[in-house]
Order: structure tokens, then C-alpha cells, then sequence
């Protein structure tokens, strides 16, 4: 992420978050920790501040209750107020409207008046010691009533016991009071004393101006701020002041104890504090809360959150734009900054790309001393060099182009030489390989040509020497014996049909003399000569012809006639051979003029050439032939294939130096057929294996092989898309041949 | 490589932050050292002692809450020895060596008294949780037992009005029974009552069978006793034995826990005066009665100044938070606005006389030495150190002329 950062955005972009990141932490910082210390400090002081302002107004109260206790028991220690009080107490006994009453009463209310001068109450009480409210400034219907009747449960009786049995000087609470038109009241209340008995007991009614003013007093509290004050009275919570949303509150409203607001429940519990809290109507407040013992109410000073913290969010207010503007000035500041960082970069980049596309004559122009300056005169500099430096090159490039041209010419010359004369040494080998066919073949017509020629001869000979005695001769036979020659002849024909070798003639020809010995002369002679005429069996004919006084002469004659025969059927045979040859030979050079894949018999082919090679087969080489039945045809150039298994036989019989096993085989599948020449001569060494089928490559001595052979071979097997393998070890060698069907 | 290193910085800089941040918003951590000063051996080391315990409770709540001023606070606790010149020695080491912020501590009045001239001339702070015969205000001092508007004369009234007017007066021999007598004294005149007989058992003195034959003999309506300690073993033994032993007898001296003296004679009518009793069925009491005694024991018996000496620690705890200071011139003046609901009820600091607000509660004890509530004052009495009824200037005479009487 921080490394994306750093490094995928833009300078600019970086620059301006750094900056920012930078410059803003530490015042987001600083603003974020002046501000907590502002809240901190600002709710501390307002919670001081309402502490005290509770403080001062608790304060009041007590010293209010405090000074009329201490002003009403000092009235308890007049001597004159003792007097009055014992005149008063002497006439109530007359009934409230009897003349010496309104005498004391009178007397009283002008000593009670002088010693209560300086006094603030609301009215001011003489209780005799049965309870019974003896006078009364005021004169309100309490005056003549007794506390302990009808007043019985109320706080002023209850002070009023409490005075006199402990001599205390008491302050019983503030609560209604029915003889002052049910208004609020709350009295101090001292023992009247003579020599430390008490007769009577003085009272001060207060009503609620006495405190009002001091609870309903906002110094300090802002718009929002009040005192709320209440206490507990039977399970409910009375409030005893003016309340801002409540109208007409004072000792009015009242609120179940448990459903009083919770800080409330806090002072009345004796509690003392101060913080953010919810008030009777339920609103966020700030508040400091009191117990006030004197009066045994709970007292909140309070000041609604909003208004109390206003300076705070006024602090936040500006402080929030102060970051704003700051953001914004910094952010143009840096831009600015980063602008002008940025623009000579810019412009080393425009300038670079275009050096870069050629335009070296492209310079930065120099606006600064500082180190963009520098980077621009470095880059100038540099450029400069770059542009010198590449037309230097530039002119050893157009030099090195036409030396390469040359060069590249000369290649091109070279290269068409190498093609022509690779043709021509193909064909070269090509010529050699039938050069070689024709001498063998040559050879091989020349032996036919010889025994027609010499057959020939003979013949002529015969009809020059004897054609022509012919006739005399047999005329000087008779029938029979023209019969017995006769057939003599066809015998003889019919066994010179079977060729007899010489060990059987030479048997032939022992018998014959063993059994011509006996009866004729010159038995050796005449035994050859038989022989030469294929007569053999029954002799007795021979005989008897011999034993005519022309029986040489016949059996010459007979000789001269199975010599005719002989060579009639020699030449035959010749011209049979020779045609053969022919036939072979017109196969072998068949030529496709239309260079076109024509139906081609594979084991027809190879037998061809074998037919070319009988010569040099003939002569020691063992030719074993396992040709698969119903090889099919298949489409291919026919003198080209043939040309292959000329190469491979050639190869194969030199490679046995025309001695050893030729084995050649024919396989096919729905795929392919597979033809192998396997032969048993010297083998190829195997780290020339991979290079026999590269062009000029041989391993025959110079001059006898082109080293063209294979490399045919292998082309026209790819043309065929084929393919040929070889396999080759001492005394085996196999070439696999295998051609899509 | 360089994102490693800007990575270390950023992590330094947040720890620094933390580090600056911590320091600044955190005090110190040194503890507030607060003095408890009562008589751990000597005669009065028995029920004294509580009253460290009742401290040192309130010191362990407060700390475990997160102290005072964020600071926690150190209990030194100092031996007063039953002595008042020990006392006076202990105040003065707290003070000036200990430096402790504010001493918690006497029971007897002749402690108290010792202590005051100290802390007096120290302006430092003294909270007295003890209900005593009042007639003092120091400015150095806070009261928080109750004195005799809000004790005797309340309860000495009730006697008289239930009990009847002819009544017996024992005592020790030293300064708060005497006080206590003369206050009643005056009501048993107010009340046109009788005194029969006001006696007082030396603390070395065995003259308890010249009492019994004497109150035999005068057979009072009523007994106020303000005996001491274990001389009211021997006190009580011997009502039991003698023929008045259902005369209803109040005690003033007696504090909750040595009711539950098994050497202490039950008998038929005994009262007691207190602003508070274990029994209390509040709730505030009852934790606080769980807590004091699963801290130090389920037979512990919790009392007036045992629950005095615990609040004391809360209001001046209050009194210091508020015045954001532990100085004793700055607590002074805080603590004079404090209110607290303590187990026995709200007290509140009185600001005129230093002294507390404090409920009035007289209670029988039950045959099972159970503590049975027989009366409940309404609201808390206002302290009043110099009863109304006489001058202050009269009380000052009085208790100088008890003062040399002792001496």
C-alpha cells in the first residue's frame, strides 16, 4: 500500500500527500490535543463555576437559617422580650379578645417590633409552653390556635417540641403553611429562657422570598442555567423553586420519588458532586449538585450542554475552517512547489522522448541555478555527446552497409554456385549411380550378344560345310535306316533340352566308353562325342548306325545337326535375356513427364533394380527377398523411389563389398508401408549416424563418393512425407523406409 | 527499505505521542499519605484498633476505585499508646516527618485534646469520628461523632419522659462523663426531675458495692451510666445481682461492640445512644457491615466510630477532589461543604461548627444481645457543640473548671 504509494503515483501526486501527511499530522495533532485539553479545561471550569455558584447559594441559605438563629436566640436573651412575654402569657389566659390581651399584645408587638428592626421574616411567633401560638405580628388565624391540634403533624410543631425539650434553637423546613394562605413557610424557633427553664419559645416565620431570590438568581448561569431544589416528602419529590419548563413549580409540582430525575434522587441522597447528567425535563445538562442540610432539600445548578459548551464548539467551529484554509493554502503552496519541481521534469522528459525519437538536435533550455539547472546543462552535455557520438556511427554504419552489400552480393553469387552445383552433383551422382547400372548392364548384354554371335557362326559354318552333302547322303540310306537316323536326331534334340553338368557328363561319358570299348574303335572319340549329341540310351541304334560303312559320316552329320540345334536354341535364349535387360532397364528410367503422383508397384520397383544388379548380386551376395503378400499400390513419383532403392542397394552392396546377406522386406499396415534393406557389411560408426543424411557428407575416400547419396535419398523420402531411419551396428545395418499409404 | 524505515518512524512517533500524551494527562503515581492515629496497645487499644480497620477499609475501596487525584493513598498507621503525650508525639511525627496529608484518628477526648495543639499549630487536619461532650470547636479539626444536642440530651430526654425523673448518675471519673452529667443535670432540672445520686468509679478504685447498696437503697426510675470500658463489667455484674436489676439503665459509654463482651451481664432494661447501630437495615449499612467483615472477620461487630471512622475517609477523600489539592489549608476549606450518605444515614459537614449532621437512634438490648432500634430521630440533628440553652462563654468556663478538677 505505502510502497504503491510511494512509488505507482505521480511526483506530484506524492509530493502533495507527503507535504500534506507532513505538514498536517502534527497540526491535526496539536488541534486535536488542544482541543481535548480546551474541553478538559472549559468543563472543568464551568464545573467549578457551578460548583461554586451552588456553593454561594448553599452558602446564603445557611447563613440565612444561621443568622436567624443566632438573631432570634439573641432575642431570646433580652430581659425585655422575657417580660413581654410573661405579660402576654398572663393575658391569654383572658381569651385573645379580652382587653388585658390586646393590652400585652400591643406592649409586645412594640418591643418585638423595636428588637426585630433589623430583621427580614415574615412574621414573628410567641409559643407558650402548651403549644398554643400566644401572639402573632401578623395576626393571621394562627394566632389563638394551639400546635398540638390542628397543627398537630406539621414541621413547626415538630421544631416547636424539638425547641423546647432539647433548648435548641431549631429551623423547621419550609412547607406549606395554612395560616399564611397556604403559602410556603418555614420558621426558626428558640426557647424563651428564664434561669434556664424555658417558658416559652420565639419563632420567625419565613416565607419564600427568603430563599426564592437566592435559588432564582442566574448570575453566572447563562440563558439556560437554573437552580432546581426539592425535597422528600412521603415518597414524593416536591420541587420548592420557580422551574424553567415547568410552570408554576414552587411546592406545586411533584414527582414520584423513583421517576425523579436521577441527580435529584443524588443531592437528596446526601450526595455532593458534579457532571453531565439529565434534569427533571429529561435534557442533557451540566450540572453540580448539593445537599442542603439546613433544609434538608437537594439543590442542582445546572446549565443546559449546548449552551455551557458553546465557546467550545465555537473553538471548534474556527479551529475546523483554520484547518481548512490551511489544507487549502498548503495544498496550493505545494502545488505551487511542486509545479515548479515538476515543469523542467516535464520538460526533460518532452525533450528526452523527442531526442529519443531521432531529434538530436533537441536541447533544454536553462532557466534555474539550482539543481534542475545543473541536471539540464549535464543533460545538454550529454545530448551533445549522444549526437556526436551517433554521427560518428552513422558514417561508420553507411560505410560497414556497403562494405555488408558487397559482402551480401558476393554471399548471393556464392550461394546460386553452391545451388547449381549441388544440382549439378546430384545429378552428377545420379549419373555416376547409372553410370555404374549401365556398366553392369553392358556387361550383362554383352554375354547374350557373344553366344548369339558365336551360335550364329556356327550355323553359317554348317551350311557352308555341309548343307549341301545333305542330300547325297541321305540318298544313299534306305528307308529304315532314314527312319533310325531320324529319330537318333529328335532324341538327341530332346535331351540336349536337358542341361546336364559336367560331373553327370562326365559320368555319362565313362559309361558310354565302357560300353562302346567292346564293340567299336576309337570308343573315346566317339563316347565325346555323344556325349556333345545328348545320345546316351539305348546305344543299340548308336551302334548299329556306327556299324554302317557310313556311320562315321552320320554321326558327324548327326553331330553337325544337334551343333544347329544348340545354337538356335542358345540365341534364343540370349534374346530372351537381353530383352529382359531391356525390359528393366525401360522400367527403371521411367520417366514421369507430367510430374505427377502416379500408382506405383513398391515390390515391382525394387525387383527392377534388383534385375539391374544381377550382375554384381551374382557374385557373392546371398539376396533374400520377404516381400509381404498384396502390398498395396501406392501414389508416388516412381523413378524418384526407384532412384531410393537404387541408392539403398548400391550402398548396402558396397558397404558388404559385394559379398554377404541382403535381406529386404516389405511390411505395410493401414498406414504405412515399411521397407528395410538389411545387410551384414562393415555397419556406419555411430558418431556418424546423425550426419549421413546431410548433404556432401561421406566416408568414402575423396573423389569416389559425392557424399549426395543420402541426402537424396532423405529429400525425396520427405517429399514423400515419409520417413527413413537407420539403424546400424558391426555386421547389421538396417534402413527403414517408411511411406504413407 | 525505505518503506521499512518511514514505517519505524511512524511507529516511533506514535509511541512518543503516547508516551507525551501519557505524561501529560497522568499525575504522578505517588501515593497520598493519609495518618491514622488511634491507641494500638495500652488500655485503649482494644476498641480503638476497629477504627484503623475501619480506615484502612475505606482506604482499600477508595484505591481500588482509582485512589484520590488519580493517586492512590498510603495508610501510615501511628501507636497513640492510650497516651495523650504519645498522642501529641505520634500527631507531631505524622505531620513533620510522615508528612501525611490529613490524620485520621483519637477516641478519648484527652487525646483529642493533645492532638489538637498540634494539628493547630501545623493548620493541619484532624478528623475525630467520636461522639464527645462537644464545648470545642477547633479550626483544625472536623468532628464527626456526635456531641450532646445530637446524643445526650436528645436521648437523656426520652429516658426521662419514658423512664421517669428520679435518676441515678454514674459515671467514670474524667471529662466526658462529667460533661455528660451536667447536661443532663440541667434537663433533669428543666424536666423537674430528681437527681438521686451523681457517682463516679475511679478507674483504679473497686468502691462498686458502696453503688449497689446505694442505689439499692435510693432505687432510681432510671440509670444514666457513662462508665468506661471493662469497669462496666463489674458495673453491670453486680446491678444483675443486686435487687434493681430491671432498673432501665442508659448508657452513654457503651459502644456496639462491647455489648458483645461475653463477660458483660445482660441485664433487663439497657439502653444505648448512638447515631448509628450495626442492625441498621439500609443498604448502604448492610454492604458496608459485608465488607468491614469480609475484610476482617465474620464475628467483627461494626460501630458508631468504626462507621465514623469510615466515612471520615470518603468526606475528606470528597473534600480533596474537590479541592484538587491534598494540602490541609485547601482541604479545609472543601471539606466544610461535604455531604455523604454513610451507612447511618446522610452526614453532612456543618460549616458554622466543623461538626456533622448526624441521626439520633436509641436502642434496647435484646436477651440475645441483639441490638433492637426503639428510636429514630427524623432527620439528622444539627450539631451544636455549645448547647444553646447556656452561653458559650458559661460552657468554656464549666469545662475549664472539669478540666483542672481532673488534673
Amino acid at each position: 500500500m505505502i510502497k504503491s504509494l510511494l512509488t505507482r503515483h505521480s511526483l506530484i501526486r506524492r509530493l502533495l500527500f507527503g507535504f500534506l501527511l507532513v505538514s498536517l499530522l502534527p497540526l491535526t495533532g496539536i488541534v486535536w490535543i488542544s482541543l481535548h485539553y480546551i474541553q478538559t479545561e472549559l468543563t472543568s471550569t464551568i464545573l467549578n463555576n457551578l460548583t461554586s455558584i451552588a456553593d454561594k447559594k448553599a452558602d446564603q441559605i445557611e447563613n440565612y437559617v444561621n443568622e436567624s438563629r443566632t438573631d432570634l436566640r439573641l432575642l431570646s436573651y433580652s430581659n425585655e422580650m422575657t417580660i413581654a412575654f410573661e405579660a402576654l402569657q398572663q393575658a391569654y389566659r383572658f381569651g385573645l379578645s379580652s382587653a388585658q390581651y390586646q393590652k400585652a399584645y400591643l406592649k409586645t408587638e412594640k418591643i418585638v417590633k423595636r428588637l426585630t428592626n433589623h430583621l427580614t421574616y415574615y412574621d414573628i411567633l410567641i409559643i407558650n409552653p402548651n403549644g398554643d401560638i400566644i401572639f402573632s405580628l401578623l395576626k393571621e388565624n394562627d394566632l389563638g390556635e394551639n400546635l398540638n391540634q390542628k397543627f398537630h403533624h406539621t414541621a413547626l410543631t415538630a421544631a416547636f417540641h424539638q425547641t423546647l425539650d432539647f433548648l435548641t434553637t431549631e429551623f423547621s423546613t419550609f412547607e406549606r403553611y395554612q395560616p399564611s394562605n397556604n403559602q410556603p413557610a418555614a420558621f426558626t424557633l428558640t426557647p424563651l429562657l428564664k434561669e434556664g427553664l424555658p417558658i416559652g419559645v420565639l419563632a420567625l416565620q419565613f416565607d419564600s422570598n427568603s430563599y426564592q431570590p437566592v435559588i432564582t438568581d442566574r448570575t453566572g448561569l447563562g440563558n439556560t442555567g437554573e437552580t432546581v431544589v426539592a425535597y422528600h416528602a412521603q415518597g414524593k419529590t416536591i420541587y420548592t423553586a420557580p422551574l424553567k419548563h415547568v410552570p408554576n413549580a414552587a411546592f406545586r409540582y411533584q414527582v414520584e420519588q423513583q421517576k425523579t430525575a436521577k441527580v435529584m434522587l443524588k443531592a437528596l441522597n446526601g450526595e455532593r458532586g458534579y457532571g453531565f447528567v439529565n434534569d427533571y425535563a429529561n435534557r442533557p445538562v451540566i450540572a453540580a449538585w448539593h445537599y442542603l442540610p439546613s433544609l434538608r432539600w437537594g439543590m442542582v445548578v445546572k446549565m443546559d450542554i449546548d449552551e455551557a459548551m458553546a465557546p467550545l464548539i465555537k473553538i471548534r467551529w474556527y479551529l475546523k475552517w483554520i484547518l481548512v484554509l490551511f489544507i487549502i493554502s498548503a495544498s496550493a503552496f505545494e502545488v505551487l512547489i511542486g509545479y515548479s519541481v515538476i515543469k523542467p521534469i516535464r520538460e526533460l522528459i518532452v525533450i528526452t522522448d523527442k531526442i529519443s525519437k531521432g531529434d538530436l538536435a533537441q536541447r533544454i533550455p536553462i532557466h534555474s541555478r539550482d539543481e534542475f539547472g545543473l541536471l539540464a546543462r549535464t543533460f545538454n552535455h550529454m545530448a551533445d555527446e549522444i549526437q556526436r557520438g551517433h554521427q560518428q556511427l552513422e558514417q561508420r554504419v553507411n560505410e560497414r552497409t556497403i562494405e555488408l552489400v558487397t559482402q551480401k552480393n558476393c554471399a548471393e553469387e556464392a550461394l546460386v554456385l553452391v545451388q547449381k552445383t549441388e544440382a549439378s552433383l546430384a545429378q552428377a551422382e545420379k549419373m555416376a549411380a547409372l553410370g555404374n547400372l549401365v556398366a553392369g548392364i553392358a556387361h550383362e548384354l554383352n554375354t547374350p550378344l557373344a553366344a548369339i554371335g558365336s551360335s550364329a557362326h556356327l550355323i553359317q559354318k554348317f551350311l557352308a560345310q555341309y548343307f549341301c552333302q545333305l542330300p547325297k547322303l541321305f540318298h544313299n540310306l534306305s528307308l529304315s535306316e532314314n527312319e533310325k537316323f531320324v529319330e537318333l536326331l529328335i532324341q538327341s534334340f530332346n535331351n540336349q533340352n536337358t542341361l546336364l553338368s559336367v560331373k553327370e557328363l562326365r559320368q555319362k561319358r565313362k559309361q558310354l566308353v565302357y560300353q562302346l570299348r567292346t564293340q567299336i574303335q576309337d570308343a573315346d572319340t566317339i563316347a565325346d562325342t555323344l556325349v556333345d549329341i545328348g545320345l546316351y540310351q539305348p546305344l543299340d541304334q548308336v551302334i548299329e548306325l556306327l556299324k554302317q560303312p557310313q556311320g562315321l559320316a552320320l554321326l558327324d552329320v548327326l553331330y553337325r545337326l544337334s551343333e544347329l540345334n544348340k545354337s538356335a536354341k542358345t540365341i534364343s535364349i540370349a534374346t530372351d535375356r537381353t530383352s529382359k535387360i531391356v525390359f528393366a532397364l525401360k522400367a527403371y528410367s521411367y520417366q514421369n513427364h507430367f510430374g505427377e503422383k502416379i500408382p506405383y508397384d513398391l515390390t515391382q520397383g525394387i525387383e527392377n533394380i534388383l534385375t539391374l544388379y544381377t550382375n554384381q548380386l551374382k557374385q557373392g551376395v546371398q539376396l533374400i527377398r520377404q516381400y509381404a503378400q498384396n502390398l498395396p499400390q501406392i501414389e508416388c513419383y516412381p523413378d524418384e523411389l526407384n532412384q531410393v532403392w537404387t541408392n539403398l542397394i548400391h550402398n548396402a552392396l558396397q558397404a558388404m563389398n559385394y559379398k554377404g546377406v541382403l535381406t529386404i522386406s516389405t511390411e505395410y499396415n493401414s498406414e504405412f508401408i515399411t521397407v528395410k534393406f538389411e545387410d551384414n557389411g562393415i555397419g556406419i560408426q555411430a558418431e556418424h549416424l546423425d550426419k549421413i543424411f546431410d548433404a556432401f557428407f561421406t566416408t568414402k575416400p575423396m573423389g569416389e563418393g559425392s557424399g549426395l547419396g543420402l541426402h537424396i535419398v532423405k529429400k525425396i523420402i520427405d517429399k514423400h512425407r515419409g520417413q527413413i531411419v537407420v539403424n546400424s551396428q558391426t555386421g547389421c545395418t538396417i534402413f527403414t523406409v517408411l511411406l504413407p499409404c | 527499505m525505505r518503506i521499512k524505515i518511514f514505517l519505524h518512524l511512524c511507529i516511533i512517533m506514535i509511541l512518543l505521542g503516547f508516551l507525551v500524551w501519557r505524561a501529560m494527562t497522568t499525575n504522578h503515581q505517588e501515593p497520598i499519605k493519609i495518618g491514622v492515629l488511634h491507641s494500638l496497645t495500652g488500655s485503649m487499644a482494644t476498641i480503638e484498633r476497629p477504627l484503623v480497620d475501619a480506615v484502612t477499609l475505606a482506604v482499600n475501596e477508595i484505591n481500588a476505585q482509582g485512589g484520590v487525584l488519580n493517586r492512590p493513598l498510603q495508610l501510615i498507621v501511628a501507636d497513640g499508646q492510650s497516651k495523650s503525650i504519645v498522642f501529641a508525639q505520634q500527631a507531631e511525627r505524622l505531620i513533620s516527618e510522615e508528612k501525611v496529608s490529613v490524620i485520621f484518628g483519637c477516641w478519648s477526648s484527652r487525646a483529642r485534646r493533645a492532638v489538637k495543639t498540634v494539628v493547630e499549630a501545623h493548620q493541619h487536619l484532624l478528623f475525630y469520628p467520636l461522639r464527645y461532650e462537644g464545648l470545642e470547636q477547633s479550626p483544625n479539626i472536623i468532628y464527626t461523632g456526635s456531641v450532646p444536642n445530637q446524643l445526650i440530651i436528645p436521648a437523656a430526654r426520652w429516658a426521662l419522659n419514658k423512664f421517669g425523673k428520679r435518676v441515678y448518675l454514674i459515671g467514670s471519673d474524667y471529662i466526658f462523663p462529667h460533661t455528660a452529667n451536667q447536661i443532663i443535670n440541667d434537663f433533669i432540672r428543666i424536666t423537674n426531675g430528681q437527681l438521686l445520686a451523681e457517682r463516679y468509679i475511679a478507674s483504679s478504685e473497686q468502691n462498686i458495692n458502696q453503688i449497689m447498696n446505694e442505689i439499692e437503697q435510693l432505687k432510681p426510675d432510671i440509670i444514666m451510666n457513662t462508665i468506661a470500658g471493662n469497669q462496666n463489667l463489674v458495673f453491670f455484674q453486680a446491678l444483675a445481682r443486686s435487687s434493681q436489676s430491671a432498673t432501665p439503665v442508659f448508657s452513654f459509654n457503651l459502644t456496639e461492640q462491647e455489648i458483645y463482651h461475653p463477660q458483660l451481664t445482660l441485664i433487663k432494661n439497657h439502653y444505648l445512644a448512638w447515631s448509628y447501630f450495626q442492625s441498621l437495615a439500609n443498604i448502604e449499612n448492610r454492604q458496608f457491615v459485608d465488607r468491614y467483615r469480609k475484610q476482617f472477620g465474620r464475628y467483627r461487630v461494626t460501630s458508631d466510630p468504626i462507621e465514623a471512622a469510615y466515612f471520615d475517609v470518603y468526606l475528606w477523600a470528597q473534600a480533596v477532589n474537590e479541592a484538587k489539592s491534598i494540602s490541609p489549608d485547601q482541604v479545609n476549606i472543601t471539606i466544610l461543604r461535604q455531604s455523604y450518605h454513610a451507612p447511618s444515614g446522610i452526614v453532612s459537614i456543618d460549616r458554622k461548627t466543623r461538626h456533622t449532621w448526624k441521626m439520633l437512634r436509641i436502642a434496647q438490648i435484646q436477651p440475645n444481645r441483639q441490638i433492637k432500634i426503639v428510636y429514630s430521630s427524623q432527620y439528622p440533628l444539627r450539631p451544636e457543640p455549645f448547647p444553646g440553652y447556656r452561653h458559650q462563654n458559661d460552657w468554656h468556663k464549666l469545662l475549664t473548671t472539669l478540666i483542672n478538677h481532673q488534673k
